[in-house]
């Protein structure tokens, strides 16, 4: 009797010593984990790129870069990318925060289709903006004609305008994730107290969200700069450092110069990187302590509701009037110059193939990467070891490069062993996946900068273990962060163009490098019926999504995704 | 509830992920033409030889970048069509399989390569286009030669695509080099820059802009002219009186491939009278004589004498001059008109 009590202390010591080690060590197996994953997806690839633009037919040169400093057209292109990511950047935060601020706290029947209209440039390809924009204001565009206006498209104003449409729900993603968890009781207080609207946010909705304001600050500077459609479009005699890279590729085919120009373009951002790190230092504002509360909506203030509404109804206007014209195209001939009413561009069944492959790649790389993002957000966060910062870093990097460079640096690096993927779907999930991290990351941290770690220390204290703290406390806060992480994945997979025409293999076709060629070759119907249907096929999906999660009983939509 | 709905997803994730591919006789291919001729053509081969043709459309420089990266696994048994700077250094890096075809032996030599590395399938050029409404409009005749570009009434009028990002580009401007000889075609491209509203970064670039009036004229690849005139736009072309360069769409066997065979049957067909007829319909100038091109008829069009292997060797040279002489001024432009506005504005 004695022995086998004996037995059991002796087998529960033995487990506990187990559990305590994996209690104490779990975080860092992960971190080693997402470390291999991110050296290997990540670094390995960009590594070559960057041998690349040192390694001439002779060996090691510097003669690439010397080029690049020699002749003025190449560091005025490095200007010219700085002054559009800023400029585009200070636009969509301020835009960003009035379309958020206006969803999340303004009047009721405002909320949902300001949130459609942030999100809706999501479902189209970025240069599609160009292609509307064009059609609407072009010398000879629908709008121009009417108005006998005299408006240059082929400018400064129209690649900003462009890239300001094509990525307000990046914005709008974040700044909404970060306004939803402000609590609301502390604003209720105040504004209880008799303090203004404007006080309330300028001494407390601001500061709180200040750190993610500058995320999504950052992440929409690398965005932009790395986003060639538009500015190649649009950009008439402006050179810019991203279409630049991406065509030294296909015109030149100068892989060395190509590599030179992306290698200068992932400069500013770290150096953004490291100027935001500088800024947030000292700045971990905790709001969620214990259980939100859940507040009446507070009526908002018309001094602040109408210089808003200001800012984002011409917006909203904009993205409805390019949607518009796709719709439209869709329907006619030839938009603006034969519009008689077809139907053979939607009935046109080529493109079918191509959507539906789309979609099994998007849905594998937005749940992949939201489980890759979710993670990494918590080991960056809660983790303990030295290379966290780097390790963010690492994992941003892959938006900053140009997909052009990245997607050659995927065929360099995995067309040999060890990582032969290439002429696999996986190595298109894979680069989707790690490309865009990102908003995964930066959605979980911006979450995580707000939850004290006192609710995890309380359950550590009542004797729950990691495993049980991860699953109970952590992933359900940040549900709503892995909800953000694969919708954007998932959607701008569905989307992304730069580096997949790269990978895509023969018999392999994707939606996007299917519209994008007919757009090329201006069949602007047949592009625009391509994008409808796939618009339609992610509407269909977020609305599944959401079925899903209130039977699973996460209710995404209060969550804020 | 929840499980159950879990399950149902992973169950949804594994059959989509399980969706095979079924293997036929077929080869892969990079092909290189605009999407509809690559769309027609692989539905040709199919047709006549039986192979399905997995393909994917790509640009030359993508096709020759994926041939860089990829070498020496690569990820597709051909291509078909790309441009003669990458048939020649495929051929000195030994990406090329060697095959002499008895299908191309009558064929005239321009069209292929002695050790048969690679062969043409057809050729294309660049034309002058014009916008039929907005000519009229302005009360302009459409130019019947190179030298009315130079006009001052077009200045800011006219598009063209940029060597520095475009392929086609690259042979509009050695053309011009071979045309006027190295002194004079500088000059003559100088004088063209003064009016050129700017440099597209696409080959086909021009032919949109035109064919939707934003500019009056353009320079631009033939190879969508033809369409863009059917679908309505109210586009007109000519072959002004000097002529037009021209440029091989070349197809090769990638080596190491592990279905050579059906590449070789392959390369016979693209020989064959029935395929320079299909190249021919779809505009291009085809192999085999006497059949009437889509685009140009019965007769060729006058072609400007172009020394290719000359351009490929200096083409680095060349393009580091056109970068001097044009993309310095461009930036010098924008600050001037930069300096301007910020007159204006402060």
């Amino acid at each position: 009797m004695a022995e086998r009590l004996m037995t059991a202390v002796v087998d529960r010591n033995w487990w506990y010593r187990l559990r305590a080690f994996i209690n104490a060590n779990l975080i860092n197996f992960f971190a080693g984990g997402l470390f291999a994953l991110l050296a290997i997806f990540l670094l390995y690839p960009i590594v070559s790129v960057l041998v690349f633009s040192l390694w001439g037919d002779h060996g090691f040169t510097l003669d690439f870069y010397a080029e690049f400093f020699e002749y003025n057209f190449y560091y005025w292109s490095l200007i010219n990318t700085l002054i559009l990511g800023s400029s585009t950047m200070i636009l969509l935060v301020i835009i960003g925060f009035c379309f958020a601020y206006l969803t999340t706290r303004g009047p009721m029947w405002l909320r949902k289709p300001l949130k459609i209209i942030a999100l809706l440039p999501l479902a189209a390809p970025p240069y599609i903006f160009s292609i509307s924009l064009i059609t609407l204001f072009g010398r000879n565009g629908l709008l121009n004609n009417l108005f006998q206006l005299n408006f240059n498209i082929y400018s400064w104003t129209g690649v900003i305008t462009a890239q300001v449409l094509a990525f307000l729900p990046l914005s709008y993603m974040m700044i909404e994730n970060v306004l939803n968890a402000v609590n609301p009781s502390l604003e209720e207080s105040a504004s209880d107290m008799g303090a203004s609207e404007f006080r309330i946010m300028r001494s407390i909705t601001i500061p709180l969200a200040a750190p993610g304001l500058l995320k999504a600050a950052l992440l929409v500077f690398v965005m932009t700069i790395a986003e060639f459609g538009n500015p190649a479009i649009l950009g008439g005699r402006l050179p810019f450092l991203a279409p630049d890279a991406y065509l030294m590729i296909t015109g030149e085919a100068d892989f060395n110069m190509a590599s030179v120009l992306s290698v200068v373009l992932i400069a500013p951002c770290i150096l953004i990187f490291i100027l935001h790190n500088f800024f947030l230092s000292g700045k971990g504002y905790t709001t969620i302590v214990g259980k939100p509360t859940a507040a009446e909506p507070r009526p908002i203030d018309p001094a602040i509701k109408i210089p808003f509404l200001i800012l984002c109804i011409p917006v909203a206007i904009m993205v409805l009037l390019s949607f518009g014209v796709i719709v439209f195209g869709s329907f006619v001939k030839i938009v603006g110059v034969d519009n008689t009413f077809v139907i053979d561009h939607i009935l046109n069944t080529q493109s079918n193939i191509a959507i539906w492959n789309s979609f099994k790649v998007s849905l594998g790389a937005g749940l992949f990467g939201a489980v890759v993002g979710t993670l990494l957000a918590y080991v960056i966060m809660r983790g303990k070891f030295h290379g966290r910062k780097l390790m963010e870093m690492i994992a941003l990097s892959g938006f900053a490069l140009p997909g052009t460079v990245i997607g050659v640096g995927y065929i360099i690096a995995f067309n040999r062993p060890p990582f032969l993927l290439t002429g696999t779907i996986w190595i298109i999930i894979l680069n989707c996946v790690f490309r865009f991290l990102a908003v995964g990351v930066e959605a979980g941290i911006s979450k995580l900068h707000q939850i004290s770690v006192e609710i995890e220390e309380a359950s550590a204290d009542l004797g729950a273990d990691f495993l049980t703290i991860f699953l109970k406390v952590i992933l359900p806060i940040m549900f709503s962060a892995f909800v953000a992480g694969f919708i954007y994945t998932f959607m701008t997979t569905m989307m992304s163009l730069s580096s997949v025409i790269f990978l895509v293999t023969p018999g392999y076709d994707l939606a996007s490098v299917y519209i994008y060629l007919t757009a090329q070759l201006g069949e602007l119907g047949l592009a625009s019926a391509t994008t409808i249907k796939v618009i339609a096929i992610v509407a269909v999906s977020m609305a599944l999504l959401k079925v899903v999660a209130r039977k699973t009983g996460l209710d995404v939509k209060k969550q804020g995704a | 509830m929840k499980r159950i709905s879990l399950t149902l997803v992973a169950l949804v994730m594994l059959v989509v992920f399980a969706a095979g591919m079924a293997q036929a006789d077929s080869i892969s291919a990079y092909l290189g033409f605009s999407r509809e001729v690559n769309e027609a053509l692989a539905k040709r081969i199919e047709e006549k030889t039986g192979i399905e043709v997995k393909n994917v459309t790509l640009s030359w420089g993508e096709i020759w970048a994926r041939l860089r990266s990829e070498a020496p696994r690569f990820n597709a048994d051909m291509v078909m069509s790309f441009g003669g700077a990458a048939a020649l250094e495929g051929t000195q890096k030994g990406y090329y399989e060697a095959y002499q075809s008895p299908a191309w032996e009558d064929i005239d030599p321009s069209f292929k390569s002695p050790d048969g590395t690679y062969y043409a399938l057809g050729t294309f050029s660049f034309v002058l286009v014009g916008n039929k409404t907005k000519l009229a409009e302005k009360g302009y005749a459409m130019p019947t030669s190179w030298k009315e570009l130079l006009d001052p009434k077009w200045k800011g009028q006219i598009v063209v695509p940029s060597p520095r990002t475009s392929g086609t580009a690259f042979m509009i401007n050695y053309s011009f080099l071979s045309l006027f000889g190295e002194k004079d075609g500088w000059k003559f491209l100088e004088d063209l820059d003064n009016n050129i509203a700017f440099y597209t970064r696409s080959g086909n670039a021009p032919t949109d802009l035109v064919a939707r009036g934003e500019y009056l004229l353009g320079i631009t690849a033939d190879e969508n002219v033809l369409k863009r005139i059917n679908d309505g736009y109210p586009l007109e072309w000519n072959v002004p009186a000097e002529g037009i360069g021209y440029e091989g769409n070349y197809c090769v066997i990638l080596k190491g491939t592990r279905k050579l065979e059906l590449a070789k049957k392959v390369v016979d067909y693209l020989g064959s009278q029935d395929c320079s007829e299909f190249i021919a319909s779809m505009g291009y100038i085809p192999p085999r004589p006497g059949i009437a091109s889509g685009l140009y008829g019965e007769n060729l069009p006058r072609f400007i004498d172009l020394d290719h292997a000359w351009a490929y060797k200096n083409q680095r040279d060349i393009m580091l001059n056109w970068k001097r002489k044009f993309m310095m001024k461009e930036t010098e432009d924008a600050k001037k008109v930069g300096d301007e506005r910020e007159k204006s504005g402060g």
